[in-house]
């Protein structure tokens, strides 16, 4: 039996956008203010837009994008932000494939009686050829009548 | 085996060992002859570029399951209804082997269907040889084995 396995990287490039867009709220805040109230503190007020950028950024991120994967031999278990984690069990699947977005991020596409679960290898930074392979044969050994 | 650098389609997802009916495929991969990429090139396959789903199989070949008129018959209805169930326009089949036999060449020849490529690649020889329909020619056109 595997032990379960985890995966949890930071997207930065989505930590970036939240961090941006945070910061970009406040900033236009501060324009609408009048310049002779925020002038003298004007570096002041920079450096605390940055920090409170940082931490709703770091929120919004998690609450939005921070994808948390864990899978042993029986199933996985995927979450993306605060929505509930997705549960499967890899002998619901019966086909596998490696899918390529027009962005070039990849995943691994788990096919069950025309529903379709994917896996986003490329976002959980995991080779995607060697992942879909590794999920061939759990899929494989799950389905199996021993198993 | 490599193409000429020449753009077929955008070929997005593969499935390896694809199973259609009984039929056991070594690699099938699904694209669309739309390409994507940036705003001219997105507006450039918009205008002149048809929006076809499309496939590649390819069946690697041993003395067990080397090719003749039934089995090819049975390899191409397998294609044919996978392309169904993706909506497909085209597909080329590739089948990989080595020395093929006087019969069997003769049997890829005359491989007929519109919407079915047949080729064989052989190994031993780096040659292709190809149905003589249209996508069978096309597909001889753009492989070649290094």
């Amino acid at each position: 039996m595997r032990m379960e396995q985890k995966r949890s990287p930071i997207q930065l490039y989505n930590l970036f956008k939240s961090f941006v867009a945070m910061f970009t709220i406040q900033a236009v805040m501060v324009l609408i203010m009048p310049s002779g109230l925020v002038a003298p503190i004007w570096y002041q007020i920079f450096a605390v837009n940055l920090i409170v950028a940082g931490v709703l950024g770091w929120y919004l991120y998690k609450q939005w994008y921070h994808i948390v994967f864990s899978y042993d031999d029986a199933g996985f278990k995927l979450s993306k932000g605060k929505n509930p984690p997705m549960a499967h069990q890899w002998s619901e699947f019966s086909k596998v494939s490696l899918a390529r977005s027009e962005y070039n991020e990849f995943k691994v596409k788990l096919y069950s009686n025309g529903d379709v679960v994917e896996i986003p290898a490329s976002k959980l930074k995991l080779d995607p050829f060697k992942f879909r392979l590794q999920v061939i044969d759990l899929v494989t050994k799950a389905s199996s009548p021993g198993s | 085996m490599t193409g000429q650098a020449r753009w077929v389609a955008d070929f997005n997802e593969s499935f390896l060992d694809y199973r259609e009916g009984d039929v056991k495929f070594d690699l099938f991969i699904a694209g669309n002859t739309r390409s994507k990429g940036f705003i001219l090139s997105r507006l450039f396959s918009f205008l002149l570029n048809p929006n076809y789903e499309v496939g590649f199989f390819a069946i690697s070949l041993d003395e067990e399951n080397e090719p003749n008129d039934r089995r090819l018959r049975k390899w191409i209805l397998a294609v044919k209804s996978c392309m169904q169930k993706h909506e497909m326009k085209w597909a080329w089949l590739m089948l990989v082997g080595q020395s093929p036999s006087e019969s069997v060449k003769k049997c890829i020849k005359e491989a007929q269907d519109r919407t079915v490529g047949v080729a064989y690649a052989d190994a031993s020889s780096r040659q292709v040889i190809s149905a003589d329909a249209y996508l069978g020619r096309q597909l001889k056109k753009y492989v070649k084995i290094k």
